[in-house]
Parts: structure tokens; sequence; C-alpha cells
């Protein structure tokens, strides 16, 4: 008998994954204006992701002025890409995070570099690359 | 006379007088007989009866409620959500670090970098 009302009485409320998490307004001030560049998504942002932005919002005090403003500046981008691009940066960001400071530092030095080429050049380099793929954000708004 | 003869005579006389009894006399015996014999089996059907369902008990009811009870704990624990990584703080990291998110997904970036290490 117990095993038989088991699944009625688990399928009868909402699994983690369907809760929707806090609407927009329920936000607290702070919070509506750490995430301001998110207003518009928040209502397609499931419900595990809203808490993880609120988790970000955590740590927002506690980064400098410039750090905030990157931080902002970003979400909107880093919130319209798709779960397989949000993985793949952050692993990378792992793997950068362990090497030597000086070896950060090429990297940094590098991407300026790069970012100084026109757009002919680095097509010509996007196209050099083996997967012959430049980014492309995804549109879906799934979860992590 | 004495008492182991004086009874066997007593039951020679009562098996002597069995053929003269009167039919309704027979009958009741009858009754009486039927009626001793069901109680007996009765008294002795019952012990057998509670001994079946203890054996019931322990060998069908108990193992297979352990069962039910091992398919009900895994089925719940089947049904719980795999806990949710937290990327709050890698994502707080990520966004607001100097490298935008851009160059780890630009693959022309990827092969300049190759490139110019490789010198």
């Amino acid at each position: 008998m117990l095993f038989l009302c088991l699944p009625a009485g688990v399928h009868a409320g909402k699994s983690p994954k369907e809760e929707p998490g806090p609407d927009w307004a329920q936000l607290t001030t702070e919070e509506q204006h750490i995430l301001a560049p998110l207003a518009d998504e928040w209502p397609k942002i499931d419900g595990p992701r809203r808490h993880k932005w609120i988790g970000i919002a955590r740590h927002y005090p506690k980064m400098t002025p410039l750090q905030q403003e990157r931080l902002q500046s970003r979400m909107k981008q880093w919130a319209n890409m798709t779960p397989e691009q949000r993985a793949q940066v952050r692993d990378r960001y792992k793997k950068l995070k362990e090497m030597s400071p000086e070896k950060r530092e090429a990297i940094h030095r590098k991407w300026k570099e790069y970012e100084g080429l026109t757009e002919e050049e680095k097509k010509n380099l996007r196209q050099a690359h083996p997967a012959r793929s430049a980014p492309q954000p995804g549109k879906t708004l799934t979860r992590d | 006379m004495n008492e182991q003869d004086f009874a066997e005579s007593i039951a020679r006389k009562l098996d002597e007088g069995l053929d003269g009894l009167p039919p309704n006399t027979l009958y009741r015996l009858r009754l009486a007989r039927d009626a001793a014999l069901s109680r007996a089996h009765l008294g002795e059907s019952e012990p057998r009866l509670a001994g079946s369902a203890r054996l019931l008990n322990r060998r069908i009811l108990v193992p297979l409620f352990a069962l039910i009870l091992g398919l009900s704990i895994l089925f719940l624990w089947q049904q719980q959500p795999s806990p949710q990584p937290d990327y709050a703080e890698i994502d707080a990291q990520v966004l607001s670090d100097e490298l935008p998110v851009t160059a780890y997904l630009d693959t022309g970036f990827e092969v300049w970098l190759y490139h110019h290490t490789a010198d």
C-alpha cells in the first residue's frame, strides 16, 4: 500500500525544477538594482537560475567598482548564452585560474592584442580554427 | 471377584445389551459421538492454524514487507532531484574578471593565442 501510494504523493507537489523562483517584484530593492540589466529577461529565466542570480547579487557588494561594472555589463550576454557555452566558459576560466600569474597576464595581453586586430583579420583567424565556427550566443534561456 | 473382573463383567453385560438398544438411543449416541469428535478436531485444528499463520508471517509477510519498504525507499531516492550545482560564486568571478566572456568562446582568439604562444 505504501509503495502504491508513493507516486501520487510525490507527484502531487512541485519538484524543485518546476519551482519558478521569485518574481522580479519579490526581489529586494538592492537585488533589483544589482540585477537591473536582467529585468526584461527575468520572466524567461527558470527558478534555479533566478536563485543563482540572487546568489551572484550577494557577491556584488564585495566587488570593486570596476568588477561591479564588468558584472553588470556582461549579465545580459551571459543570460542569453546556451548552457553549453556557459559550461565551456566556466571550464576554461577554471583552467586559467590554475595557471601562474605570469601566464594569466600573458593571456590578458594577447587578448588586448587580438582586440586590436581588424574584423577581417579576426575572421581569417576564426576560419583557420579546426571547428570553423564563430561564437554564436544562444537564444535559449534554459537552466545551467 | 476383584475389581478388574468386576469391570470386565460390566463391560460384557453392556456389549451384550448393545444389540437390544432402541434406534432412538442409537441415534442420540451417534449424535453425541459426532459432536464429541468435532469438538476434538476443533481443539486440534486451532493451534495448527495459529501455527500456520505465524509461519506465513515469518516466511512471507516479513520479507514481503521488507521488499516493499526497500522498493519504496529506492523509489523516493530516485525521485529526489539531483542537487543543482551552485554556480553563483564561479559565475560572479567569471563575469567580473578582467578577461571578457567572449574571449573564452572566440575561436579566432584561440588560434591567435595558439600561434603566438607556440613562437
